[in-house]
Parts: C-alpha cells; structure tokens; sequence
C-alpha cells in the first residue's frame, strides 16, 4: 500500500522548481569553455545550436549549465528537455488533450496538457531536444515550423507565436553509432551552429573527475593519472571498440577507488592490497557496461588487454 | 578594415563560394550560413570587444555541417592567410567554378540582410575609429560632475548646455573647461541674454562682461542689480529717457531674474503710470507683466483719439 502523504511530501521536498537553485558542477576548461561561449553567441543572435559528440563527454550538463545561466539572467525562464528516441511522438513535444476532460468538454484548453516544448515556447525558456538524431523523421519534422517561424500549431486550438526569448538546443551522437537516424536535411538547415564536442583532453578530464568526487573521498594524483590512462587505452583501441569508456566511467572508477581508500582508512578492510589490484577489480566491472564491443568481439578480451597493458599482470 | 581582421560580409560570401566549390565537401552549404557567420563575428564582437583570425576561423567551422568542419577550418584559413602555403596548383589553373552565391543570395532575399550586417560592421569600424581613452576620460568627468551638478558654478555653467551630450561633442572633461565653455557661451549670447542666463552670468562672475559688452539696457541694469549695485540712477535716466519699451523690459528682467526686492518692482510698476500714454503701450506693458499696469484712462484716451489715423481722415473731409 502506497503512503499518498508521504508521497506527497517527500515529492514536494525534492521538487526542483527553479533551474538556477539546483548546484551543477561543472568544469569550464577546454572545449566545454569554447562550446559555452559559442553557446553564448548562438543565444544573442539567435541561431540554434545543436552539440555533437560520443555519448558521456557533457553535453547534457553544458545544456543545463546554459540554461541556468539563461534563467538567472531572463527573470528564471525555464528549462525543459526531452530524450528522443523512436518512440518519441510529437505530442510529446507540444502536448496532448487528456481525454477524460475531452470527453466532458471538448477540444478546450482546459482540456489540454502542455508539452515541454510549447512551455518553453510561451515561457521564452530554454528548450533541449536531447539525442535528437535518435527521434524519427515524423518527430524532427515537428520541429521545423518552431525553429523558423517561431510559432507553432496546436491542433483545436490554434497557432501561437514564441516568446522572445524561447531558445532551442539540440544535442546529438555522432551519425556514425548506431541507432541514429539522419537529420532531415530540413531540420539540419534550421540548426545553423554545430558544436562538436570529443572526449576532453587529460587536464580537463582528471579536473572533471576531482570535481565529481565527494569531499570525504581522496585518492591521490597517481592514482588518478592511472584511471586516465585506463580511460584513455579504451579510446584508442579503434579497432575493437565502438564506444570506448566516457568521463562517467572515469569518475565511477575514481569513487570505488576513493571508496575502498576509505574504508582503509577506518580499517573496515584487514588487508590492504596495492593500488593496482584494486583498480583491476574496479575496473573490470566499470568497464563492463561502458565499453561497447564492435560486432563479434567479448568485451571481456578487451577489458583484460586494457587491464594488462595498462595496470600489468 | 581595423576592428575586423577582414570584413566578416565578404569573408562569409567568399569562404561559402570556396565551400561549394570544393571537391571534398559533404554537406552543400545553405546560403543562410552566409548570415550565421557575420551575426556570430559581430556578436562575439559585442562580448569580447575584440575580434581575432582565430574566431572567424572558429565560427567558420562551427556554422559549418560536422562533416565539413575541417574542411572549413582550412579554407576560412586560406582566405585569412592567403600567402600562407599557397596552393599552387589552384593558382595555376584559373578558378572556372561557377560562382552561383551572389544568384542565390539574390534569390532568398538574403542579400538585404546581409547588407543591413555590413552597415552594422561599416559602424563598429567608424566608433572603433574614435579615441576610446578620450571618451573614457569623458566619462570620469561625467561621473564627477554629477556628484556636483547643483553645486555653483557648475549648476550655473550647464545652464549653457542642452543636455550631456553636448559635453561629449565638446570633449569638456573638467571643470575648468566646463566654466570656460559656459563663459564662451554665454559671451556669445550677449544681447539676447534672457533673465536666467544674467543669473547665471551672475554665478560665472561674469557681470563685468556683461555691462562692458551688452548693447541692451535691460541686460546691462539687471546685470548691475545682480551685482549688487545702485541701480537707481540707471533707472530715472530710462524714465526721464521715455523709452517705455526699455523701461518695461527692464522691469521684468529685474523681476524674472530676483535681481531686486519685490516691492521696487511694484514701485517702478507705479511710475509707470506717467509713462503709458496711449493703447498701444498699455498693451505691450501688460504683455511684459501679465496684469494691467496703472494708467491714467481718460489720458490714454484721449492721446488714442488723437492719434487714431481714421478720425483724422474724417475731420480732413468734413472740413
């Protein structure tokens, strides 16, 4: 039996209702700096971006670190996103008629539940069509009419014009991996900055890291640089892997290492093993759903190479 | 060009014929990238202040398709560095590609656009072309002087001037040369000062000036009361003178400007009354005071009798 009032309150506790409340951590070096400032010029004239890269190199956090930074200054206009994949409808961008109401009274607006998009739309907010080149053609083609006109149809209802101020990002994967469809030429020609984002380089990376442990986990720079270098060997290995390990895999080797260095330190572990055992069993299960292998290849094999040539027997 | 390290109009144009004309490209570029480029320029113009090779390289590229960004990369370098690794086997044949952009420009109406861009940059390169210390130095001032803009002789000294603005045209960034513009000013003025510019001529110091060089007696009176000094000699001269047009102007000056006590004002008002003979003057004395002076109404008149041109025609016939 479900407790309604719990529900209800622990859900008003954790309710995010302002963007610019909400703490990203986020590092600034490197390309996610440049991606910012382009983020930044796209905004003031009024292009629409769209960020590129492998699945795990921050687009998502750059999204809702830009769009905080728009809400602080735009009187908290809001941010709304959606992940697209096949199944994405475009009632799932501009809404639906809940029809129990329908049903009462008709095509109404009281009748009708705002999609994301449409609320950013009137809101003048930021909206991110997250994975964008996963939606189908049918779903793309929903966009083409906000992205140039500004406006929008809503069927029963009428046309509505953008606010001002609404802004539109898109992020994407490569075109290469699978499970993507090609933009519509249409829709590529509306999106007028493309920002390609790849996996960062080392300093950023190993600062993305220290920023994402919590404070009560150290692990030493050493230890550190030998994550990188494990990270690092899955993104070179072209030939066996197709998506290599992201900064998420870093950092979730980087926290059961900090982890187990804890527990040390309270002496919950009798015996104390080297840093290259630990990181081997760490990594050994990190990786394992990270790494996607290329077709006909274990991804166990690959793992060990990694594991072998990077930490040694 | 100085601010641009090329004009951002022409490079766009120039980079999207490169683009279209290359045998490696992916993506066609649109001819609406030919205005994702400038806008960007100018707009990270306006951030930054500044604008380097490296960011039109930059934005070249990322108004580009993924596919075609190094490609990009390479051809915005080519038209920024020309001389740079000159590819010698283009230059050795002639560029027989079909130069379609300006066409297709034309056709989707973009070309206005980018001509509104270019008369934005052609701005930009104008207002960089100004010493920005100076203004800057301007500016220090303007803070300043509003901390004492009701102060004298600075309140008395922007009296001279509209508004601000004319202090930039005039590059005054100090006091001195405030008070030396007021001064200039008001020199100039001198015959048609009105009663608030003796005030302030009063605040400048200026009265000597004002008596040396005035023509006007109103001005030269008014200026000597705002001085403090005797004045009444001055005004039985302009009485036994019988300029009434002087005398009443004078009068109001010397009201207007709070150059003496009211109740002079209504004395002189009083003596008046000698001097309005006739309809003519009772009305220009009662414009300059906004009431109905003091006259001798049977006087007036008669004088008006006199003097009416029509009743001298009639006793001429009659007789």
């Amino acid at each position: 039996m479900i407790d309604k009032e719990k529900f209800k309150q622990l859900f008003n506790q954790r309710l995010i209702r302002d963007i610019t409340q909400e703490p990203i951590d986020i590092v600034l070096t490197g390309q996610y700096g440049k991606a910012l400032e382009l983020l930044r010029d796209a905004e003031s004239t009024k292009l629409f971006p769209a960020l590129v890269g492998p699945p795990g190199v921050g687009k998502t956090i750059l999204c809702r670190y830009f769009a905080s930074l728009r809400a602080k200054e735009n009187k908290n206009k809001g941010f709304y996103w959606l992940t697209m994949d096949e199944s994405i409808r475009p009632s799932h961008f501009l809404g639906s008629f809940d029809p129990a109401i329908t049903l009462k009274k008709g095509f109404t607006l009281e009748a009708f539940n705002p999609g994301p998009l449409l609320n950013a739309m009137l809101e003048g907010g930021t909206f991110l069509a997250n994975e964008i080149n996963r939606a189908t053609e049918y779903s793309q083609n929903t966009l083409l009419e906000p992205l140039e006109e500004a406006s929008v149809s809503i069927p029963h209802l009428g046309r509505i014009k953008a606010d001002n101020d609404f802004f539109f990002i898109c992020a994407m994967n490569p075109e290469e991996l699978s499970g993507t469809h090609r933009l519509s030429e249409a829709l590529k020609d509306r999106i007028k900055v493309w920002i390609k984002l790849t996996y960062p380089d080392k300093s950023t990376e190993l600062d993305i890291i220290r920023i994402n442990l919590p404070e009560h986990f150290m692990i030493e720079e050493s230890e550190l640089e030998l994550i990188y270098s494990i990270i690092k060997e899955t993104r070179q290995n072209k030939i066996d892997v197709e998506i290599p390990a992201s900064i998420r895999a870093g950092i979730a080797i980087a926290k059961l290492l900090a982890r187990k260095r804890l527990l040390e330190k309270k002496k919950n572990i009798e015996e104390k093993e080297s840093v290259y055992v630990y990181l081997s069993e760490i990594a050994r299960h990190v990786l394992l759903g990270s790494l996607k292998p290329k077709p006909g290849v274990k991804v166990e094999n690959i793992i060990e190479n990694i594991i072998h040539k990077t930490l040694g027997g | 060009m100085g601010v641009f390290p090329e004009n951002p109009c022409e490079f766009a144009v120039e980079f999207i014929r490169r683009m279209r004309n290359h045998s490696d490209i992916i993506q066609i570029p649109s001819s609406r990238q030919v205005l994702s480029i400038p806008n960007l320029i100018v707009s990270r113009y306006y951030r930054k202040g500044s604008i380097t090779p490296n960011d039109f390289i930059e934005i070249s590229a990322v108004t580009s398709f993924p596919d075609n960004q190094d490609l990009a990369k390479n051809i915005a370098f080519e038209i920024l560095f020309p001389n740079y690794k000159k590819n010698l086997i283009s230059s050795y044949f002639d560029d027989n590609g079909n130069d379609n952009v300006n066409d297709t420009l034309n056709e989707n109406g973009i070309k206005s656009e980018l001509e509104q861009l270019q008369d934005l940059i052609d701005e930009i390169e104008t207002t960089k072309s100004i010493d920005t210390s100076i203004i800057q130095q301007l500016e220090k001032f303007i803070e300043e002087l509003n901390e004492k803009r009701n102060e004298e002789p600075f309140k008395s000294a922007l009296h001279f001037f509209n508004d601000d603005s004319e202090l930039y045209k005039e590059e005054i960034s100090s006091f001195n040369a405030l008070i030396e513009e007021a001064k200039k000013r008001l020199t100039q003025k001198i015959n048609s000062l009105n009663p608030t510019d003796l005030k302030a001529g009063a605040s400048l110091d200026l009265n000597r000036l004002i008596q040396e060089k005035s023509k006007r007696t109103w001005e030269k009176i008014t200026s000597k009361a705002l001085e403090n000094q005797n004045i009444t000699r001055d005004l039985d001269k302009l009485m036994n003178v019988g300029n009434l047009e002087d005398l009443i102007r004078t009068i109001t000056y010397l009201d207007k400007s709070n150059a003496v006590p009211k109740n002079l004002i209504k004395e002189l008002k009083k003596k008046l009354r000698n001097q309005i003979k006739n309809l003519d003057q009772l009305f220009s004395a009662a414009k300059s005071f906004g009431d109905i002076p003091n006259f001798d109404l049977e006087e007036l008149i008669n004088n008006s009798l006199k003097s009416f041109s029509l009743n001298t025609t009639l006793i001429y016939q009659i007789h």
